[in-house]
């Protein structure tokens, strides 16, 4: 971790902050509003790497425990740590490290949709999801089965967002290369 | 943009050292998960809630820290119903309720200055995996040093798109956002690198002094805290 490492998870972590105050946006075509900030779990992953990214998003949660109101809908505090959906929450740093060691992995593959969209999917549901869930009938006392079934309702909404964050990344990725001076995998 | 939730007041329980405040909320939260009994749950969420006037503090503070999971809790209750007793249901919310409400009135009476030494502090046994906390305290002051400026970098980002007829795009919002994000950091770490660099991985009181001192001046202006002596 030299300097720059160290600025960009610090600066990515800002930038999760600020995607909670963007008012919810919604996707061309389909037309679904979202609230922007998981998209960011997603790009630290994606556009930082493993490592980085986790640290990031690990950064945004030790805002949080300090009581600064960082995510959206200006929450934040250690109450979140307490509620039933605090389990989405520890989540974020195992996601983007997640998405992060796949775009690593198999970086020659990471410009295209489907590969990008797909490694998005594996840390912002696969990985992400099951925490959440897991912490939600611990701590709300529900069958894991019933949990499970309750938040079913979000995935697809969750894979539209994978799709828009892996699109970004693609882009973002090439512009970085194309633009900035920085390999296909060395931002 | 980002005021802390700390709240002001003369009180024991803002005087209370923030370790021991943790400290017991982690018994609390562990202890409170052994206990099914409706009274003494009831019992421990009505002294919950006279704590936040012992603090000085009006009551509706202490509702302001439930109000946001009342649909989570109205889901929740209704899971419960469905798959076992009506005093079940009881036992996870008023559960629920308890550890938020505790947790609320630590973030409401603790400055953010003494959770980010604590926390500095417990994850300095980390280090022994490569983990530097005071690296990790100098990156969380840059973070909150830095989210007005990124704030601001949006805000330009959704003027300059809107003239173009896409302040509602995605992703003509968020690319070039990410974009001026990495060109930022590329120059940010330039200029700490030009002032002497990150501090040291391992913490050195000199380094620690200086790290305090740097948030004390990021978080001074940001909310009503300031520095009382003890």
């Amino acid at each position: 971790m030299n300097t720059r490492d160290t600025v960009l998870v610090a600066l990515f972590a800002a930038f999760t902050v600020a995607l909670a105050f963007f008012p919810p946006i919604t996707i061309p075509l389909v037309g679904v509003p979202i609230t922007a900030q998981s998209l960011g779990v997603m790009l630290a992953g994606a556009v930082l790497g493993a490592n980085r990214g986790a640290l990031s998003m690990g950064l945004v949660l030790a805002l949080v425990a300090v009581g600064l109101p960082v995510l959206a809908g200006g929450r934040g505090g250690l109450g979140v740590f307490m509620g039933p959906t605090a389990g989405y929450l520890v989540g974020w740093p195992l996601a983007a490290y997640a998405t992060g060691l796949l775009f690593e992995r198999f970086s020659g593959k990471a410009n295209y949709l489907v590969f990008s969209s797909l490694f998005c999917i594996v840390g912002g549901i696969f990985v992400m999801h099951p925490v959440g869930v897991l912490w939600l009938s611990i701590s709300g006392g529900i069958p894991l089965d019933k949990a499970v079934l309750g938040t079913l309702v979000f995935v697809p909404g969750d894979v539209l967002k994978a799709v828009a964050a892996a699109y970004i990344a693609i882009q973002v990725r090439k512009a970085l290369g194309a633009t900035m001076g920085y390999g296909a995998n060395r931002i | 943009m980002t005021a802390s939730f700390y709240i002001h007041k003369e009180s024991w329980l803002h005087r209370l050292a923030a370790g021991r405040k943790l400290f017991c909320l982690a018994v609390l939260g562990t202890g409170i998960s052994f206990v099914s009994d409706l009274w003494l749950l009831a019992g421990a969420l009505s002294l919950c809630v006279c704590l936040f006037p012992a603090a000085q503090l009006r009551l509706v503070v202490a509702y302001n820290q439930v109000r946001p999971l009342f649909w989570i809790m109205a889901a929740l209750f209704v899971a419960k119903l469905f798959t076992g007793p009506l005093s079940d249901a009881f036992v996870v919310i008023l559960r629920l309720c308890i550890l938020v409400l505790a947790a609320g009135l630590i973030t409401v009476t603790t400055k953010t200055s003494a959770l980010l030494t604590v926390l500095e502090r417990v994850l300095t046994p980390l280090s022994v995996f490569g983990f530097s906390a005071p690296r990790m305290a100098f990156a969380l002051s840059l973070v909150i040093r830095f989210i007005p400026v990124v704030g601001q970098i949006s805000q330009e980002v959704r003027e300059a798109q809107q003239a173009r007829g896409l302040g509602t795009n995605i992703f003509a919002l968020i690319i070039p956002f990410v974009l001026r994000i990495v060109k930022m950091a590329e120059q940010v770490s330039q200029a700490i690198d030009a002032r002497g660099g990150l501090p040291d991985a391992k913490p050195s009181p000199a380094v620690m002094r200086r790290s305090q001192a740097v948030r004390r001046s990021v978080s001074a202006p940001m909310g009503a805290e300031t520095d009382q002596p003890h």
